[in-house]
């Protein structure tokens, strides 16, 4: 496989990933009754239940609401060949779907959206640390390749 | 500078320099500018969601009738969480926890299943058809809105239902039969105050039975915001010892300024209602008995913007003259004189606590105390926190074994 190719195979893959995390959030996440939630409505529930109080909560609850802008932002950079950018924001979308399923898991039932969420979050933080060491190994080569010959 | 240029090494010596004559980008097809522009209105879409989604952190809704269909919704939906999303957050906060904890003892002791899960009972369906509402605006932020048509179905199956293993032998044959039917809740008066708080609407339970009980004796509305003023004190100690006098001395206005001015709002609101009859009935009271403390020492436990006291130790002498009773506890041995037990002996019980003086050997002692909260930079009891702490302290202590005996104990009694 050509550097070029594989370049644009990570880069494809940390952003189909992403978009993998964005799905998995909108999956059932809980479900009380009849009702399900989301992972925005599960985070929305626990907020207005007074489950984010204190700054370190606060924080992980805005970096969940996040998240959408986040995985946009990881297109983005995708789209413009920006490969480290978009591994770095790869690797906090991966990072942030990761822990989040993990917690769901573990404190509430399992659903599908987090199950799903822990499979896409590994595979978003996988394909982007791939892409950041085939970005740094491969140096110039790959991407500026990609500049003359697209 | 591209972000290649400026983070990765320069390329290689032996790369042909054609290959670097042109910038990345140059030659991009269209399909890769309209995925960039794509990507951009996706975040300012997802920019957008993030500010809005921190703004409802604190639930809510836009008006008091969807406030009260929110709360239907949820209930037909059987959906708990959503149930206490719509309440006013003061009142949600001293649920909240508690509910949990508590259904985990009552499942532990076998009264309710032990894998009970209050995000999901089953056994109850519930459902609401043709639900309409008309309000009402009680006062600026105060409404009530009423229910005016609507079909409640429902269907109860015992067998299903998260009835523990200790409860459902009790509740007999007939108790295990499903329940089914429908309600037609037109003319059932179903109506609930909701109050605004910030700019969102919430269903307030207190502030519904308060109206409701308005209502009923036909009171003219109160001073809403300008009721009884909430006088905290300045350390939880202080706070549950000025409680404990003011409830012996049946001084039910510094009672209900000792209650925090947020949770029990309703309270406050709506004391001027009550309150000269309350004293004036206390003031009679208090002609027919007399109590003395003599000794009151507390502890507190602070966590936060709440704590726990409780009584470390107490002397107390109370007589109802009139009656010939008298009661003194020294803080070990408690007297109890008069013929209130067929006799005319003095009958006195000693031991660590009150446990002993219940008459039920074993039955250890619960942790009991006053839950008392700050609010303002002062301390308040929390009536409803107290009330749940104590029956959860109690439930924690028992075991199965403490039910059986209260069974067979009021089972006997029951039984003639």
């Amino acid at each position: 496989m050509s550097p070029r190719i594989s370049g644009r195979a990570a880069i494809a893959a940390t952003v189909a990933s992403s978009l993998a995390v964005l799905g998995a959030a909108l999956l059932p996440w809980l479900r009380t009754g009849n009702a399900t939630r989301s992972a925005f409505g599960l985070a929305r529930s626990a907020s207005v239940l007074g489950l984010f109080d204190g700054a370190p909560r606060r924080v992980c609850l805005a970096l969940w609401y996040l998240l959408p802008f986040l995985v946009a932002a990881t297109w983005t950079a995708g789209a413009a060949r920006r490969p480290l950018l978009t591994a770095s924001l790869g690797g906090i979308v991966g990072l942030t779907s990761l822990v989040a399923g993990i917690l769901v898991v573990v404190l509430a039932r399992p659903a599908p959206g987090p199950v799903a969420a822990i499979g896409a979050g590994v595979a978003t933080i996988a394909s982007a640390v791939l892409l950041a060491r085939g970005t740094m190994r491969a140096g110039a080569n790959m991407f500026i390749q990609e500049g003359v010959t697209t | 500078m591209t972000e290649n240029e400026g983070m990765l090494p320069p390329p290689p010596p032996n790369l042909p320099p054609e290959t670097i004559v042109e910038t990345p980008g140059s030659r991009r097809r269209p399909a890769a500018y309209i995925a960039v522009v794509v990507g951009l209105l996706a975040m300012v879409g997802g920019a957008v969601f993030f500010s809005r989604s921190l703004g409802s952190a604190e639930g809510g809704a836009d008006t008091p009738v969807a406030a009260v269909q929110r709360m239907f919704d949820a209930l037909a939906d059987e959906d708990a969480l959503g149930v206490l999303e719509t309440l006013l957050p003061s009142e949600r906060d001293q649920l909240r926890g508690s509910l949990q904890d508590i259904t985990k003892e009552l499942g532990r002791l076998g009264i309710l299943s032990n894998d009970v899960d209050l995000g999901s009972i089953p056994g109850i369906e519930l459902d609401f058809t043709g639900l309409t509402f008309s309000s009402q605006q009680i006062a600026s932020g105060i409404s009530t809105v009423r229910l005016e048509t609507g079909t409640s179905t429902y269907k109860i199956d015992p067998a299903r239902s998260p009835i523990g293993d200790f409860l459902r032998p009790l509740l007999g044959e007939e108790a295990s039969e499903p329940v089914q039917g429908s309600d037609d809740l037109s003319d059932e008066g179903v109506s609930f105050t909701t109050v605004e708080e910030g700019d969102k609407w919430f269903v307030s339970l207190w502030y519904s039975i308060a109206e409701a009980a308005r209502r009923e004796v036909g009171a003219p509305v109160p001073p809403f915001g300008n009721g009884l003023a909430a006088r905290g004190a300045s350390t939880p100690e202080q706070a549950v010892e000025e409680m404990i006098r003011a409830g012996i001395l049946l001084d039910v206005r510094r009672m209900i300024e000792l209650t925090p001015p947020n949770e029990a709002r309703a309270l406050h609101d709506y004391a001027p209602l009550f309150i000269e009859q309350a004293v004036a009935a206390a003031r009679e009271a208090r002609k027919h008995y007399e109590v003395e403390v003599g000794k009151l020492n507390l502890t507190g436990r602070v966590s936060g913007d709440r704590a726990l006291v409780k009584v470390s130790e107490i002397e107390f002498n109370a007589a109802i003259p009139s009656m010939g009773v008298s009661v003194e506890y020294d803080g070990k041995c408690v007297t109890v004189r008069g013929g209130f037990f067929g006799s005319d002996e003095p009958q006195r019980q000693c031991g660590e606590g009150f446990a002993p003086a219940t008459g039920l050997p074993g039955v250890p002692t619960p942790e009991l105390g006053f839950v008392a909260v700050r609010e303002g930079g002062l301390w308040y009891i929390s009536p409803t926190r107290t009330v749940l702490d104590g029956l959860l302290g109690t439930l924690r202590v028992l075991d199965r074994s403490d039910l059986e005996m209260f069974m067979k104990i009021f089972g006997g009694l029951g039984g003639g």
